[in-house]
């Protein structure tokens, strides 16, 4: 009799413990939830002002646009580069450079 | 037991007689018992209902419980955008085409109750819009678009109207950024968002796949080379007052499609009904007859067929020759003798007609199949022109040997072109960049040996004193090519004038292909002829416009294939020496 009312009284009591902690439990859940919610909206706000900014982006700078532009704002007359004048990397820029102004020192020097 | 214990209990002790009941006692204690019974019978049933309360509360709280949340759910409001149609960018990553949330305005006429006022609102902003008809749609008394496509200043103007009947109505439309640059590759969408034309339609089914919603589908083309062609072809159209133009940069080895340029064109933000046929694309739409280009496939086939080397000469050409009753003539009068390669630097008519007889009917006709010029080409566009049938009957090998008699479309020309400049396979030009492509993926149809040579001759072509694609001799590109000047069919004597160029020629990494309907002399222009400059010019074959164009196009977007290309950079670059 004992051991049937003990067994009882651990249903009970696992059932009042599971009765306290599940709402417990649930209601952090959602506000979990709603927190979680909250920063997937400023994402996607973040997102949608980050693809307006980026079409915006490409349409002033896509090529027409920004031809029309120079040809507006400014009045530098661009040219087209020379195979001769293109380097692919800073080195052989500063290399070419570094020719160029040896020729003045060494001129010095004869004088 | 409890029984007899009732029994005894049920006798109370201040009762006389056994036998008569004290009825006032036992009958207040009925009452009360009775009255307790009730009382614990209650007591059972709300406890009862507290239990099965609890029980119901305590199983929906588990099911919640162990329900998913979910999380997506604000997707479902307004505020969320999911496009319908996935990006476009160019081979650069740049934007060419993308959805973005848009309104049309509706109207529901029962639901506006000062008409009047409502007239007088969109009059004074919406003054495009026709009031005769407005006042007509709103006695109609049925629902109607005021206006579709609102930009948000417009959206804005009518909330605040502050109007119940005025329905904004949410939909997506399809945004082009570069308006009209890409008019003829991309095509347009329908107001459901379902591709009616171009790269639209072609891709329909891929882009609307909500599985890539977020991948932009990748295109090969580059929007700088894209523009700067298209600037030049617009300022060749105003300098020789030509109809229609065109321009295809195109990658050799893998067909890979840099830039389609075809004017006029149309800005693709802008809905119109465009129907004239100037405004078809001349590159992948347009079957012309594209003349002299032809005679580098001739000698391409008798080089390959070891009939002749390009030295080889061949004596005794005629000025013209009888063929059924046509006279075939060259233009100019050229020396009797000329060795093979002359005679497509020069581009003799006569010349090139006397090697194709060398090759005969059959092989000329399986080469051209094998080029892939007789048949329709496939093609990521639903804008596809499709040669025009003929017989191989009398003068057809004749004609055909020098580009008469024959059609095609300029962008099977340049995958020709691209198949014997490339070393000798056939390749399929394409509009869409996928990772991994193998190169020299197609069939062999000449030898490397071949190929090389036709390139050397190509080059001489643009270097020759008596060559014709001379103004295409751009410095460090190492251009070469073949020009092509040819009478529009039924058009009496309007011209179609190309020119494709391979560069480096030496071992081509790009075809360009310039194409001019009816362009005429331009008097205007200084050219720069052989180191002189020359004025008042009024000659219009192709030499003098296609060529023209192609040099100053290569001349700009050189430097970009260049820094794009490191073999091209570091064999053709030309370096400082100081």
């Amino acid at each position: 009799m004992l051991t049937y009312n003990k067994k009882k009284i651990i249903i009970l009591l696992i059932y009042i413990s599971f009765f306290i902690t599940i709402p417990i439990i649930k209601n952090a859940t959602r506000l979990i939830e709603k927190k979680n919610q909250n920063y997937e909206n400023q994402v996607f706000l973040l997102e949608k002002n980050l693809l307006e900014a980026n079409l915006e982006f490409q349409y002033l700078t896509s090529p027409e646009v920004l031809s029309k532009k120079i040809q507006e704002n400014t009045d530098i007359n661009y040219t087209n580069l020379n195979l001769s004048q293109i380097y692919l990397n800073f080195e052989d820029f500063t290399s070419e450079q570094k020719k160029v102004t040896k020729i003045p020192i060494n001129e010095q020097q004869k004088k | 037991m409890n029984s007899k214990k009732n029994n005894k209990n049920f006798i109370h002790q201040n009762q006389k007689s056994f036998f008569f009941e004290d009825f006032l006692e036992t009958n207040l204690k009925h009452k009360k018992l009775y009255k307790y019974k009730i009382l614990e019978d209650r007591l059972y049933m709300l406890f009862f209902v507290f239990f099965s309360l609890i029980l119901v509360f305590s199983i929906s709280i588990l099911s919640i419980s162990f329900q998913k949340p979910n999380l997506r759910e604000y997707k479902k409001t307004n505020q969320y955008f999911l496009p319908l149609r996935r990006d476009v960018v160019d081979r650069n990553g740049e934007l060419i085409a993308r959805n973005i949330d848009s309104y049309h305005a509706a109207i529901k006429p029962n639901l506006i109750k000062n008409k009047e006022l409502f007239i007088i609102n969109i009059k004074l902003n919406f003054p495009e819009i026709s009031l005769a008809e407005l006042k007509k749609k709103l006695e109609d008394k049925k629902y109607f678009y005021l206006k579709k496509r609102l930009t948000e200043d417009e959206k804005n103007k009518l909330w605040s109207f502050g109007e119940k009947g005025i329905i904004i109505e949410p939909f997506q439309s399809r945004i082009y950024p570069h308006g009209q640059l890409y008019s003829h590759i991309l095509g347009q969408t329908d107001d459901k968002n379902h591709g009616i034309s171009g790269i639209e339609k072609f891709f329909d089914k891929e882009l609307k796949d909500h599985q890539k919603i977020k991948d932009p589908l990748t295109l090969t083309v580059d929007s700088n080379i894209q523009f700067l062609i298209k600037t030049e072809l617009k300022k060749a159209l105003n300098d020789f007052k030509a109809n229609a133009a065109g321009g295809l940069l195109m990658d050799v080895n893998t067909g890979e499609v840099l830039s389609l340029v075809s004017l006029p064109d149309y800005n693709l933000n802008i809905r119109e009904d465009i129907s004239e046929l100037k405004y078809m694309n001349q590159i992948t739409k347009g079957v012309f007859e594209l003349g002299s280009v032809f005679k580098t496939f001739t000698l391409a086939l008798a080089i390959e067929e070891n009939i002749l080397s390009p030295e080889t000469i061949i004596n005794n050409i005629p000025n013209k020759v009888q063929c059924s009753k046509y006279i075939i003539r060259d233009i100019h009068k050229f020396p009797e003798s000329l060795s093979a390669e002359d005679i497509l630097i020069r581009s003799s008519n006569i010349g090139a007609l006397m090697i194709a007889r060398k090759i005969g009917e059959k092989k000329l006709k399986n080469f051209l199949e094998n080029l892939g010029l007789l048949k329709t080409l496939d093609f990521e566009l639903e804008e596809i022109g499709r040669p025009l049938n003929f017989k191989w009957e009398k003068c057809k090998l004749e004609t055909v040997s020098y580009g008469h008699g024959i059609t095609t479309t300029p962008l099977q020309a340049s995958a020709a072109y691209a198949s014997i400049t490339n070393g000798g396979y056939t390749i399929k030009p394409t509009l869409q960049l996928k990772k991994n492509f193998e190169i020299k993926n197609g069939k062999k149809i000449i030898s490397t040996n071949t190929s090389n040579q036709i390139n050397k001759i190509l080059r001489k072509v643009v270097t020759d004193k008596e060559g014709t694609g001379s103004f295409a001799n751009v410095f460090g590109y190492d251009v070469g090519g073949k020009t092509g000047t040819s009478k529009k069919y039924n058009n009496g004597n309007k011209n179609i004038n190309t020119f494709i160029s391979i560069f480096p020629s030496k071992e081509p990494k790009y075809i360009l292909l310039i194409i001019l309907d009816d362009p005429k002399g331009a008097p205007q222009i200084s050219y720069n002829y052989r180191g002189q400059v020359v004025k008042n010019i009024s000659r219009n074959e192709a030499g003098w416009n296609s060529v023209y164009v192609a040099g100053k196009i290569i001349e700009k977007i050189g430097p970009i294939l260049a820094i794009n290309n490191n073999d091209v950079y570091n064999t053709y670059v030309v370096k400082k020496n100081n």
